[in-house]
């Protein structure tokens, strides 16, 4: 059967969906970045599939990919670094424990 | 000195001994040729001999030899086959096969030619490791098994791993320490595919070639890691650990040297970065990229000192290093899973002596107009046997640096220094596109 | 048909390696499962002739990012955490917005199902150099102040605190 943009355009989705579920229902702050890690993994598959299907010998749709996964890679350093500097704090990795915000 | 046993046992009857089963006999006690193994007086020619006389040491090794070499014969005659691959091609199609499992019969050829030369590899370069540290250190390295010199001490010594033990700490994370050894291992055959094993003969021909390797020599990273925390002890964590940031971190210096290449050579095509360093200037110095002004020869330096690093090579091999952490990530690994990170080491180092001779030395060039009888592959393998003693050769000259030292070398002089001749290498383009210097 | 076997097989390891990372309770495997992901979503921009969107997905994501977010789930994982369940109390109300955010999706998907493409695939390098430095010469500059920003962040977030 051929491929057309609809099966890449239904796997992009149900993998920026499965990524948006751990990113509600995960309780370790990591595997809530690795839930967003998909979700920008769903976003770069749409925009090399519709680069592919709709404009065939262009590569904008690659490049702005490339782009996305470069701001992904800071992204994920920052919240790293930030993760261990809020673990040295307050010992523990879950979200339902941040509470120092709360009023 | 034994008291009586059923002294004090009331009524007459003395207490029946449990009958126990005869231990079985040690292999050293048993007679073997007519002698005891412990016979001292024939230890000499006895001791190697009859082991061998075992049959099943013998069918073992038997089988063994048959397989490598059978292997063997089918990797080195990557050269001969490809030159006949249309003929081959034309064969298999001309059978009642379709066409499509023509082709995949081909895949699966060159397949079983890569992984034979890994794994021929291993065997040979585990055997001349030994000698050469041997003979750096005056003394003889292995001389009994097989004969002459030892050869087949490799051979013996992969049985003797497939014989052992699997010993899986009870601490261990039991599904990640089946899964380590694979996960470092895989990535080093996969990047193999597009590796030139002399002009034309690469398993797959890829238009992102170089970048495609580095990919999956990165990827091995994850099975080192894997391999450190599935030991369940924390040095071997802290091995894997060290390690990981150790590769990860001289990555680096390792793709940005080999930008001028590129940037010479117009393309991430290994064969195109071959092709562009055929001809010679003068009629008799070759035009490969290490003869380039400066650049060549600074890449060159670079992206050797940064796969030995990568490699986890001395100097740089803190992560396993014997007298550090044991032995570091793979510590726990016994037998087979313990080959197979020896595998990779050694398929790392020879991926790593074939991309030297590719982008830097020609790669399937003679180095003299008048060497050109000699087919392609010969040259290639011979350069990247070059370079793979040099590999050799540093281990047992250099002394090993710090992790401090290890990573301020990378950071601190390395990765500007590959920056600063990306720069050079752009001055050079420019002056061959203006007509002036050499390319 | 070699196409349809490459695309299936790809989408189910990535799939696979999605929903083991949102529901295991070992964050390390978690991790793991994160980088078979990425890997499936390299092989799934191979499938679509992005070839050096594959080798760079390959390199910065599994080989980098995959490898960071390993280190720091080992180095804060403790033992407690295979006994306590990863998911929080919210799951039902989660798969509400998960399901009509696919309906939304499908809904916008809907336009351009039917495209297909019969091109065949070609060497992209040169045309990605091409309009990184000529048309997207700005984001590519603007890029590079990003990961400045990001790793001064990092350092600065992972110092010790000397006072």
């Amino acid at each position: 059967m051929t491929l057309s943009l609809g099966h890449y355009l239904v796997l992009g989705a149900a993998l920026f969906l499965i990524g948006l579920f751990g990113a509600l229902t995960r309780r370790n702050v990591i595997g809530i970045l690795m839930s967003i890690e998909l979700m920008f993994n769903a976003a770069n598959i749409n925009l090399a599939a519709f680069n592919h299907f709709l404009h065939p010998g262009g590569v904008a749709g690659m490049t702005v990919a490339l782009f996305v996964i470069t701001v992904a890679a800071a992204e994920v350093v920052v919240g790293l670094a930030l993760v261990l500097a809020i673990y040295r704090n307050s010992k523990t990795v879950y979200v339902e424990d941040f509470h120092l915000l709360k009023g | 000195m034994r008291a009586e046993p059923a002294a004090s046992a009331p009524g007459g009857e003395a207490s029946p001994r449990p009958v126990k089963a005869p231990l079985p006999t040690p292999v050293l006690n048993r007679k073997s040729g007519g002698r005891l193994l412990t016979d001292t007086r024939f230890w000499p020619t006895e001791v190697w001999k009859s082991p061998w006389s075992l049959p099943r040491y013998r069918a073992g090794a038997m089988w063994l030899a048959g397989i490598v070499l059978g292997i063997a014969a089918a990797g080195f005659a990557v050269g001969e086959l490809a030159v006949w691959a249309e003929k081959l091609l034309a064969l298999l199609g001309r059978t009642s096969l379709p066409p499509a499992v023509a082709a995949w019969v081909w895949v699966l050829i060159k397949l079983t030619c890569v992984i034979g030369v890994i794994v021929v590899n291993g065997l040979w370069a585990v055997w001349w490791e030994r000698k050469i540290s041997a003979h750096i250190q005056s003394r003889f390295g292995p001389m009994y098994a097989g004969g002459f010199h030892g050869w087949a001490q490799t051979i013996l010594d992969s049985i003797k791993l497939l014989l052992k033990e699997d010993v899986t700490p009870a601490a261990a994370d039991q599904p990640m320490h089946l899964l380590a050894p694979i996960m470092a291992i895989a990535p080093c055959v996969m990047a193999f595919a597009p590796v030139l094993f002399g002009d034309e003969l690469a398993a797959a021909k890829l238009d992102v070639g170089v970048l495609y390797i580095f990919a999956f020599a990165s990827i091995s990273v994850i099975g080192i890691v894997m391999a450190g925390w599935a030991s369940g002890n924390k040095y071997s964590l802290l091995g894997g650990l060290r390690a990981a940031a150790q590769i990860v971190s001289y990555e680096l210096p390792r793709g940005f040297s080999v930008v001028p290449v590129i940037m010479f050579a117009g393309s991430l095509d290994l064969a195109v970065i071959d092709q562009a360093q055929a001809g010679y200037w003068l009629g008799f110095v070759p035009r490969w990229f290490v003869f380039y002004p400066v650049v060549g020869q600074l890449a060159f330096i670079f992206f050797l000192i940064a796969s030995v690093a990568e490699t986890n090579r001395t100097p740089f091999d803190i992560p396993e290093a014997e007298s550090e952490l044991v032995a570091g990530f793979h510590t726990e690994f016994s037998g087979i899973k313990w080959a197979m990170f020896f595998l990779m080491e050694y398929g790392y180092v020879l991926l790593s002596s074939f991309l030297l001779a590719v982008f830097f030395l020609g790669g399937g060039a003679a180095p003299l107009p008048f060497l050109d009888f000699i087919p392609s592959w010969i040259w290639m393998v011979s350069k990247a046997m070059l370079m793979m003693f040099v590999f050799l050769w540093f281990r047992w000259t250099f002394p090993r640096m710090r992790v401090d030292q290890l990573m301020d070398f990378n950071w601190k002089i390395l990765l500007p220094w590959s920056f600063a001749n990306i720069g050079f290498a752009g001055v050079l383009v420019y002056l061959h596109r203006s007509g002036w210097g050499p390319g | 048909m070699i196409e349809a076997i490459a695309f299936y097989s790809m989408a189910a390891v990535t799939l696979a390696g999605a929903v083991l990372v949102v529901s295991l309770r070992n964050t390390v495997h978690s991790a793991l499962a994160l980088g078979l992901s990425l890997a499936g979503v390299a092989g799934l921009f191979a499938c679509l002739g992005a070839d050096f969107l594959f080798a760079g997905q390959l390199l910065i994501y599994v080989g980098g990012i995959a490898i960071l977010i390993v280190f720091v789930v080992m180095l804060l994982g403790r033992a407690s955490d295979l006994h306590l369940r990863q998911v929080n109390a919210q799951w039902a109300a989660a798969l509400l917005v998960c399901a009509i955010t696919g309906a939304g999706l499908w809904r916008l998907g809907a336009l351009y199902r039917h495209a297909s493409s019969q091109v065949p695939a070609a060497a992209t390098t040169r045309a990605i150099g091409l309009l990184m430095l000529g048309d997207f010469a700005v984001p590519f500059e603007a890029i590079s102040l990003v990961l400045l920003a990001a790793l001064l962040g990092a350092v600065f977030f992972s110092r010790k605190d000397i006072s």
